[in-house]
C-alpha cells in the first residue's frame, strides 16, 4: 500500500517535472577546493584522535594557507590540545585559534561509590 | 496463745478486709472512678458502665462492660461490650505485675474523618506538667501472657482520602512467650475489594522489654493479589535488625489501586520476591527477583528515608525487557485515569486565535521546566542495564545507563547503548541554576554514535527503507535556559555524522538528480535496484542557537548532493540550500538549487522560477523518501573523486564503520 502510494506520488512529481520544462540554474554552493577539503579532513581526524567527542564542537576552516579553529571546548587545556593536534597535521599553514572555553557547572557526578552490585 | 490468735486475726483482717471491700464495691461507682481517671490521663472521654472485680482468687479478674471512648472532635472512636482482665497473683508476687489474660469482645473501632479534618481519633490536649525531661520515669509495662480479641469491627470512613474500610478483627494467642505466637486475622472490605490479612507475632513482650527480637509472618490478600512476609526485628523503635522476606503476587494492579486509593499503573501480572533489611539509616531491598509481564528484573535497591529528598541507590538488571508491553500498560492507565483537578477554562475567540497562530509559528515548547518535580523526587544513583529489549519502531538491543540525581543536578551516563547493530555512548548533565526555585538549567550533552545500521533504523521506524549504511558520529552541546525554546536559543556546540558502506534507492537518486528519462523508466518497470552511497557526511556547528552547516555531503554513484545554510533556533527560521549534482550524462539532467526557508513549523521550499515543480519534487522527496539522508546533502569533490572527509574520518568517527 505504501509502495503504491509512493509510486503514484513519484509519477505525479515526474509528470510535473516534464510539464514544467527543464533549465539550468546557477549553482549557489561553492565546492570546497580538494586540497583544502583534504587538509580540513586531516585536521578533523587529528582533533578526534586528540579530544574524542569534544572535537564535535570544534569547527575547522581551511582557506588557502589559513586554518581557523572555531567553536567551543570545556577547558583551557583542551584549547592547547586542539592547537597541537591541528598544527601537527597542517604544517606550513597559519593557524588562527578562535576557540572559546564554554563555562559550565556541569561536572560529571561519576564515579559514584554507593552503587550496589547485582547479585544475580 | 490468745495473743497469737488475735495477731493472726488482725493480720488476716488487714489483708483480707481490702480484698473483701474491693470485691463488694458497687460496680457502677468503680466504673465512674476509673472512667474519670482514664479521661484525665489520656485526653479521651472514657465512659465505662460497670466494673466488676473478683478478688477472691489467686487469679483475680476485672470485668468491664459497655465501654465507650470518644475523641475531642467527633464521637464514637471506640465501643466495647466486654473487657476481661485476669491477673496472676503468684507470678506477680515474684516480680513485675503479670496479667494472665486480656479479652476484648464485641465492639467496634471507628476511624472517621470528615472533609473538614475533624476525626474520631484525636484526643484532647493534656495540660503540660513542666517536668524536666531527665525526670521522666520509664513506664514499666505489666507482663501480658495472652490477648484475645473477638468480634471486633474496624471501620474507616475518611472523607479526605476517600477510604472506606470495614473489617472484622479476631486475635488470639500468647504475647508473653517467645516461641509462641499471637495471631490476628482481619477480614472484610477495603474500598469495595474483599481483603483478608493475617499477622502472627512471636516475642511481643520481649521486644517491648527490649530483651529479644520480634518474629513475624503474615499475609495480605486483596482480591486476587497476595502479599506475604516473614522475618524478624530487634528494635521496634529504630527498626534495627529488620530482616524480612517479602513475596508479592499482583495479578491485578487495578484492584491494588482501588484498595490503596493510589493511582497505580495497570502493569501486567507481577511477581516479586525480595529481602528487606535495615542498615541504619538505610533500608535495603536485596536479591530482587521480579517478573512483570514479559519482563524480568533483578537487582538491589537501597533507600534512606531520613534525607530530603529521599536517597535511593539501585542496581537493576532487566532481561528481557518488554518496553512495548510496559508502555502500553502505562498508556492504558493514563487513558483510564485522566488527569484530575484541571479545571477547563473557556477560551475566548481571540485567545484561541492567538494560540493557533503561535502553534503555527513555533515548534519548540516555551513552557517553563517544572524542575522541583524532578529534583524533589529523590537523590541518589541508579545503574540500569537491560538486555533482550523489545520496543516497537526503535532498534534497541541493550542498554547500560547510570543516572545520578542530586537535589539540583541530574547526570545521565549512557555507558553502552546497543542500537541498530551499533552502539551509542555519551552523557547528559542537567544542573539547576539559580536555586532553589528557578526554572533555569544548564545542560551539557555529548554522544558518540558507532556503526549504526541506517537501514535497520528506517525499517523498524516504519520509514521507507530506501537507504542504508553504517552511521557514526559525535555530538557535543551546551546550553542554558528555562524551557526547551530557551535551551535551543542558547545552544552552543556541534556535531559531525558520517555514513559509509550504504545504499540508496536508485529511483530517489535519479529523481533527485532530475534524471527524468531514467526515472520514468524506473517507474514503468520498477525494480529493487539500489545505488551505493560512497559517503554521507554532515558537519554542523552551533553558536547561540544559530546552527550553521559547515559541510553536508551525500556522495552516491549517480549523484552527489551538497548543501549549505543555517537554522536559527532562537526564532526557528531556516535558510538552507540543497543541490543535487548528477554524475551521469542525461539529456534532461540539470543541476538545480533548492532553497528551504521560512520557519521550522512552516518551511518554504523554493527554486528558480523556471522549475517550481522540481523544487517541490525534491523537497517532498526529502520528507517522504529518505528523510535521514535527505537532510544530509552532499558535496562533490573534484568531479567524482572520493570525498576526503570519508577517507580521513571513516576510522575516526566510529570503529568498524
Amino acid at each position: 500500500m505504501v509502495c503504491k502510494k509512493r509510486r503514484v506520488l513519484v509519477c505525479g512529481l515526474v509528470s510535473g517535472l516534464l510539464l514544467s520544462g527543464c533549465g539550468n540554474l546557477t549553482q549557489r554552493i561553492e565546492q570546497t577546493e580538494p586540497t583544502a577539503a583534504f587538509v580540513e579532513a586531516q585536521i578533523k581526524r587529528a582533533l578526534i584522535d586528540a579530544l574524542g567527542v569534544d572535537a564535535a564542537a570544534i569547527q575547522v576552516k581551511v582557506e588557502e594557507e589559513q586554518i581557523t579553529l572555531d567553536g567551543f571546548v570545556d577547558s583551557k587545556d583542551k584549547i592547547a590540545t586542539a592547537t597541537r593536534a591541528a598544527s601537527s597535521v597542517a604544517q606550513g599553514y597559519q593557524l588562527e585559534n578562535r576557540l572559546l572555553v564554554r563555562e559550565s557547572n556541569t561536572q560529571s557526578s561519576y564515579p559514584i561509590p554507593n552503587i550496589l552490585y547485582v547479585n544475580t | 496463745m490468745r495473743h497469737i490468735r488475735n495477731t493472726i486475726l488482725i493480720i488476716l483482717c488487714v489483708v483480707m478486709l481490702p480484698i473483701v471491700i474491693v470485691r463488694f464495691l458497687p460496680e457502677h461507682w468503680v466504673a465512674t472512678q476509673v472512667s474519670r481517671l482514664l479521661t484525665d490521663m489520656t485526653g479521651y472521654n472514657v465512659d465505662i458502665d460497670a466494673i466488676g472485680i473478683n478478688t477472691l482468687s489467686f487469679h483475680p479478674t476485672v470485668k468491664a462492660s459497655q465501654i465507650v471512648v470518644n475523641g475531642s472532635q467527633l464521637e464514637g472512636f471506640l465501643s466495647l461490650a466486654h473487657v476481661l482482665i485476669t491477673l496472676d497473683i503468684p507470678a506477680s508476687l515474684k516480680g513485675a505485675l503479670t496479667v494472665d489474660r486480656i479479652e476484648l469482645a464485641e465492639g467496634e473501632v471507628k476511624f472517621l474523618r470528615e472533609a473538614n479534618g475533624n476525626n474520631t481519633w484525636t484526643g484532647a490536649e493534656l495540660p503540660s506538667k513542666d517536668v524536666p525531661s531527665d525526670k521522666f520515669e520509664k513506664i514499666e509495662l505489666p507482663t501480658l501472657r495472652s490477648l484475645t480479641v473477638s468480634d471486633v469491627g474496624i471501620l474507616v470512613v475518611d472523607e479526605v482520602s476517600g477510604h472506606d474500610v470495614d473489617l472484622d478483627l479476631a486475635a488470639d494467642g500468647s504475647v508473653g512467650v517467645t516461641d509462641e505466637q499471637w495471631t490476628a486475622k482481619a477480614t472484610g472490605n477495603a474500598n469495595g475489594t474483599p481483603v483478608e490479612g493475617i499477622l502472627s507475632l512471636a516475642g511481643i513482650q520481649e521486644i517491648v522489654a527490649g530483651s529479644d527480637s520480634l518474629k513475624f509472618n503474615g499475609s495480605l490478600a486483596a482480591g486476587v493479589n497476595n502479599i506475604k512476609l516473614d522475618g524478624g526485628i530487634d528494635d521496634a523503635n529504630t527498626l534495627d535488625g529488620l530482616n524480612a522476606n517479602i513475596s508479592l503476587t499482583l495479578d491485578d494492579w487495578q484492584t491494588l489501586s482501588s484498595v490503596s486509593k493510589i493511582d497505580l499503573p495497570a502493569l501486567p501480572a507481577t511477581q516479586l520476591a525480595t529481602r528487606l533489611t535495615r542498615e541504619a539509616p538505610q533500608f535495603l531491598l536485596s536479591n530482587i527477583d521480579m517478573v512483570v509481564g514479559n519482563s524480568s528484573v533483578n537487582g538491589d535497591v537501597r533507600v534512606d528515608l531520613s534525607t530530603t529528598p529521599i536517597s535511593v541507590y539501585s542496581n537493576i538488571l532487566a532481561a528481557p525487557l518488554d518496553i512495548d508491553q510496559l508502555m502500553q500498560s502505562l498508556y492504558s492507565s493514563e487513558a483510564a485515569n485522566p488527569v484530575k483537578n484541571e479545571p477547563i477554562e473557556k477560551q475566548s475567540a481571540d485567545e484561541a486565535g492567538n494560540e493557533s497562530t503561535n502553534e503555527e509559528d513555533t515548534l519548540l515548547p516555551e513552557e517553563q521546566f517544572a524542575l522541583q518535580e524532578v529534583f524533589n523526587i529523590a537523590q541518589g544513583a541508579f545503574d540500569i542495564r537491560a538486555d533482550e529489549i523489545s520496543i516497537e519502531n526503535l532498534p534497541f538491543d541493550a542498554f547500560d545507563i547510570s543516572i545520578a540525581m542530586d537535589p539540583d543536578k541530574l547526570d545521565v551516563e549512557f555507558k553502552q547503548v546497543e542500537l541498530a547493530d551499533g552502539a551509542v555512548k555519551g552523557s547528559m548533565i542537567v544542573v539547576q541554576a539559580g536555586k532553589p526555585t528557578s526554572s533555569n538549567v544548564e545542560l551539557q550533552a555529548e554522544l558518540e554514535l558507532s556503526a549504526l545500521n541506517v537501514a535497520r533504523i528506517l525499517r523498524e521506524a516504519d520509514l521507507p527503507n530506501d537507504a542504508g549504511g553504517k552511521l557514526g558520529g559525535k555530538l557535543k552541546y551546551w546550553s542554558k535556559g528555562s524551557s526547551v525554546a530557551e535551551l535551543a536559543a542558547e545552544l552552543d556546540g556541534g556535531m559531525f555524522l558520517l555514513m559509509a558502506g550504504g545504499f540508496i534507492d536508485l529511483n530517489m537518486v535519479e529523481i533527485a538528480g532530475l534524471d527524468l528519462f531514467q526515472a520514468m523508466g524506473d517507474l514503468i518497470t520498477p525494480s529493487d535496484e539500489q545505488t551505493a552511497v560512497r559517503c554521507a557526511y554532515l558537519d554542523l556547528h552551533t553558536k547561540k542557537g544559530l546552527s550553521t552547516i559547515n559541510n553536508l555531503i551525500i556522495d552516491t554513484v549517480d549523484t552527489v548532493f551538497l548543501a549549505e545554510g543555517r537554522v536559527d533556533l532562537s526564532n526557528e527560521t531556516l535558510d538552507i540550500v540543497l543541490e543535487p549534482h548528477p554524475k551521469d550524462v542525461s539529456l534532461l539532467a540539470s543541476r538545480t538549487s533548492v532553497s528551504i526557508g521560512g520557519t521550522m513549523a512552516n518551511p518554504d521550499f523554493g527554486v528558480g522560477a523556471a522549475l517550481p515543480v522540481r523544487a517541490v519534487a525534491i523537497a517532498l522527496l526529502s520528507q517522504l523518501a529518505t528523510p535521514a539522508l535527505a537532510l544530509l546533502p552532499l558535496i562533490e569533490i573534484g568531479g567524482g573523486q572520493p570525498a576526503p572527509y570519508c577517507n580521513a574520518l571513516g576510522g575516526a568517527l566510529s570503529d568498524g564503520l
